[in-house]
């Protein structure tokens, strides 16, 4: 029994939409609703206001469609799981009233009986002065779900928890690509589609070597960056992609030759060059006998980053040079004379005491150890860098191995989180590392107590950064202290979670670390965000979908890819991911 | 003919045979009545009946029926519980009689008519009263998935036992546990009065197998039992779930052209996942994960992280060309051997679509 029987069944599904999600929190997708279309009774609840800030009256009225007979209304609402007290505003309760004292999410359920679909919706109350922090949502579905990974960017108000309603997990569509060289020859590769909307949602793919490719995408358009398996076939970005034009075009794009000279001029074979220009990397060509090579390139920046590898039983550093290539169509690699030294036989010592059957990261690099040149005119100079990994025999003496003399650092592999030390070649007859430093410091709640059972966990950074690294934990005490050991010197960044996701992960960049006590250090605060994922065309929730709260704003590199939290829907389809609080303005 | 008939026709022949004028008074005659039951089944305590009075009055006079209805116990004591004088009468059975369960009811009809003529004798029906037998509802809740349990996690088991009579009831408990199980390693214990009502047993089973839970629920008359069988599996290893990146397809490799993040998202297990269960979850535990790097040109993975459930890896670490590969290893608190050979990208301990292994594999750009 309509209270608006003008309402055609349209308004219906919209309004529809609104159910599990507060007013403003509901995805933009229109069957988020679930409603299915077919006319069956349905409660809906409207809110006045529809945004509020406690603390406020909200009203609730309700509105019953395709109903027949007489309505029994049972009004439920809660926060936090407590029951709000509510009043009716007519004799049989069709409209409600509750005061929001606090802000936060406030559920509120209606059962008008007559096997009647039921109310249920969250309605979120903000915090005055709130600020706002924008959140990307990466929707991961399980293989049970045929959709691309997609993100939803939603704005968390801060001050209290939030719900953001109904996101609709876009099936997309199969889109099946044909990817082709000038003459219209299939080309086998590797595929990278970027949305223009969303450009941290990248899906991969593969062609085959009938060129095609089936890969599932949300409408929209793409940037793509195509990397062809053939060497003779120029990766490309294709910009601003349909994908219903289902053809991807590469070519051999320009060709860049040359040869890689050593520094007697004689040429170096096996040795890899590419270059980078902006974003697009180019083939990856070997050097000949002769030292010549040919890759192939796209220009997508003003200027190129080109490296050279030598073989790694050369004595050649390796290259980095920063160079404008414009239409050149051949340079050469030289490599300068500069001092090489062995560090065979130095004796590796942390803490006084030998590094016995360690391994050792060397990573050293020196200024102008080569140039690129158009003929003789000199592009760019070149950085030369030796990155080895070493192993101390028996007696902590490194084994034979010839670097350049620059400047750097090694990381020593030794028991607890290691050592770090500053290397400059030619090397003396012992490294002395120093023994591991004490990080301390105590672990407070975002309300100012002890946090205690936080885990730290400190990554190695900078130059000596590599896989495998000791990553060395901790855990805070029942006073929220904690103590942990590093290698002296090194840069590390530091990772404070909260076991119960109460308060916000903390991260802290130190560099060149040595004893010390970094004090009182506060989690930030943390509200959650919790709604529900449908599968596109769905009126239930899809279960086990991966979902990753990340930074939209402020954010770049990989940061962008780190989760302030993460979460999985239950077998209703619903979430609960805590994510820092942006806080109130006072 | 009948001796009312010749009664009738002898007066008459005197009528005839003598002088004058004969008189005499109409003899009014007895009813007679039988007692129907309308209702079937046999009655039972709390339960309904109803009855009719079968009238024939010879005078067709009008007759009015007088129903009285008696419950008893089993120790013969009755009470007077229902009177009534229309044809049809309807009562219920009490469940108890001064305190004890009702066993026999007694309903006595009589009839007379207006004149007073009594139905003799009067109608007696006596039926025996059974008892509604109690009833028990037992419910089992703990990690429970695809209708099985894994060991060595605590199980509730919920009973409540319930009877129509009122009467009280008392629950009995056993335990038959798996062929394997060993008393001293499962518990089976009471837990405080839960807020529902009946009781509550915690079941930490030590072994797989079918363990059988009978709650017996007793109203002092009748017992009934109800067996609720939990299958206790050995524990599931734990799958993969959503994986961000997708990994490629054997013989494929992502571009590795700038630091990129290797997560699993979902890890689903009988014991422990990921996400982290909320804390204080008593069944559930965070999945461990093992990372390992197979470096450019290496025969053999080296590992390199664990116990988080995503491992970056920066391009400038390796050189334009390299090939790498990044391998995830999930485990749970049972700890097992991935018996995949050390190439094979993915792997599944029960050969199936559950997976606890899977690889990206990587060229640098």
């Amino acid at each position: 029994m309509s209270r608006h029987p003008g309402l055609a069944s349209a308004a219906l599904v919209a309004v529809a939409a609104a159910c599990g999600g507060d007013m403003a929190g509901d995805d933009d997708s229109p069957d988020a609703g679930g409603n299915d279309g077919a006319v069956s009774c349905i409660a809906v609840v409207s809110f006045e206001p529809m945004t509020a800030q406690a603390p406020a009256t909200i009203v609730a009225r309700s509105d019953v469609f395709n109903a027949s007979g007489v309505l029994t209304y049972a009004w439920t609402v809660k926060k936090n799981g407590a029951d709000v007290p509510f009043t009716a505003l007519d004799a049989d309760s069709r409209d409600i009233q509750f005061d929001a004292a606090t802000a936060g999410v406030y559920q509120v359920d209606l059962s008008v009986g007559l096997d009647c679909q039921a109310f249920h919706g969250d309605f979120n109350v903000q915090q005055p002065g709130a600020n706002t922090r924008v959140v990307r949502l990466r929707m991961v579905p399980p293989t049970a779900i045929a959709a691309p990974p997609q993100e939803r960017t939603i704005i968390v108000p801060g001050g209290a928890d939030y719900a953001a309603g109904i996101l609709t997990l876009d099936a997309g569509n199969p889109y099946p690509v044909q990817v082709r060289d000038g003459a219209a020859a299939p080309v086998a590769g590797y595929l990278r589609f970027t949305s223009r909307a969303t450009p941290d949602a990248v899906v991969e793919a593969f062609s085959g070597t009938s060129g095609s490719a089936s890969v599932r995408l949300v409408a929209g358009r793409y940037d793509v960056l195509v990397v062809p398996s053939s060497s003779a076939l120029a990766p490309r970005v294709v910009l601003d992609w349909d994908p219903a034009l289902g053809q991807l075009l590469v070519d051999s794009g320009t060709a860049l030759g040359g040869s890689v000279l050593d520094a007697a001029g004689a040429p170096v074979a096996g040795a890899r060059v590419s270059l980078m220009s902006g974003t697009v990397p180019s083939t990856v060509a070997t050097t000949a006998a002769d030292g010549s090579f040919s890759l192939r390139w796209r220009e997508g920046s003003a200027i190129e980053k080109i490296t050279v590898v030598p073989p790694s039983a050369s004595d050649l550093p390796r290259l980095d040079a920063q160079v404008e290539l414009g239409a050149l169509a051949a340079v050469t690699i030289r490599h300068a004379s500069v001092p090489i030294s062995d560090v065979g036989n130095t004796l590796i010592r942390v803490g006084g005491a030998a590094a016995v059957s360690t391994d050792v990261l060397v990573d050293l690099s020196r200024a102008s150890c080569g140039t690129v040149r158009d003929g003789t005119t000199v592009l760019a100079q070149a950085i030369g860098s030796h990155r080895r990994t070493l192993r101390t025999d028996a007696a902590g003496r490194l084994p034979a191995s010839r670097f350049v003399d620059g400047t750097g650092a090694a990381f020593i592999h030794s028991t607890g989180p290691g050592a770090r030390v500053a290397l400059a070649l030619p090397l003396g007859a012992t490294v002395d590392a120093a023994a591991v430093v004490t990080i301390s410091g105590r672990v407070l709640r975002s309300g100012g107590t002890a946090r205690a059972d936080a885990r730290l966990r400190a990554t190695l950074t900078g130059p000596l950064a590599h896989t495998g690294a000791p990553i060395p934990t901790a855990t805070a005490a029942a006073d929220g202290r904690f103590t942990i050991a590093l290698a002296a010197g090194a840069d590390y960044a530091i990772t404070i979670v909260d076991p119960t996701a109460d308060d916000a992960t903390l991260d802290i960049d130190l560099a060149g670390v040595g004893t010390q006590d970094l004090g009182d250090l506060g989690l930030p605060a943390a509200l959650t965000v919790s709604g529900e994922i449908r599968a596109s065309g769905q009126s239930v929730g899809a279960r086990a979908v991966g979902l990753a709260a990340l930074c939209h704003l402020a954010c770049t590199g990989i940061e962008r890819s780190r989760p302030l939290g993460e979460a999985v829907t239950d077998p209703a389809g619903r979430f609960v991911v805590a994510v820092p609080d942006p806080g109130v303005s006072q | 003919m009948s001796a009312r008939a010749s009664r009738l026709g002898y007066l008459a022949a005197l009528a005839l045979g003598a002088p004058g004028c004969f008189y005499g008074d109409a003899i009014n005659e007895r009813p007679s009545a039988e007692i129907e039951r309308l209702d079937t089944g046999v009655p039972v305590r709390g339960g309904s009946l109803s009855f009719r009075a079968v009238v024939d009055d010879p005078d067709r006079d009008p007759t009015e029926p007088t129903w009285r209805f008696e419950a008893c116990n089993a120790s013969d004591v009755c009470a007077a519980d229902e009177t009534g004088s229309d044809p049809t009468f309807y009562v219920t059975v009490p469940s108890t009689v001064e305190g004890m369960p009702t066993t026999r009811v007694v309903v006595n009809l009589a009839v007379a008519d207006v004149f007073g003529a009594e139905a003799r004798p009067p109608q007696r029906l006596e039926l025996d009263v059974v008892n509604n037998a109690p009833s028990v509802v037992v419910q089992r809740r703990g990690r429970e998935l695809g209708g099985a349990f894994p060991p060595d996690v605590p199980i509730i088991v919920s009973a409540r036992g319930d009877d129509a009579d009122g009467d009280d009831v008392a629950l009995t408990w056993e335990l038959f546990p798996a062929r394997d199980s060993v008393p001293g390693d499962r518990r089976f214990e009471v837990l405080p009065d839960p807020a529902s009502g009946g009781e509550e047993r915690l079941l930490l089973p030590d072994v797989d197998g079918e363990w059988i839970v009978r709650v017996t629920v007793d109203d002092a008359i009748d017992a009934r039992m109800v067996d609720l069988p939990i299958l206790v599996v050995p524990d599931q290893p734990p799958c993969l779930g959503a994986l961000d990146p997708l990994p490629p397809p054997a013989s494929s490799a992502l571009l590795l052209d700038q630091t990129r993040r290797f997560s699993v998202l979902v890890v689903e297990d009988d014991l422990d996942v990921f996400p982290a269960p909320p804390p204080g979850d008593p069944y559930l535990g965070l999945a461990g994960f093992r990372w390992s790097v197979r470096a450019p040109g290496a025969t053999s993975y080296v590992e390199v992280d664990s116990d988080v459930a995503a491992l970056e890896l920066d391009p400038a670490q390796y050189s334009p060309g390299d090939r790498v590969d990044v391998r995830v290893e999930i485990d749970d608190r049972v700890g097992r051997t991935i018996p995949c050979a050390e190439g094979t990208s993915a792997c599944s301990i029960g050969q199936d679509a559950c997976l606890q292994r899977q690889t990206w594999s990587l060229e640098v750009r």
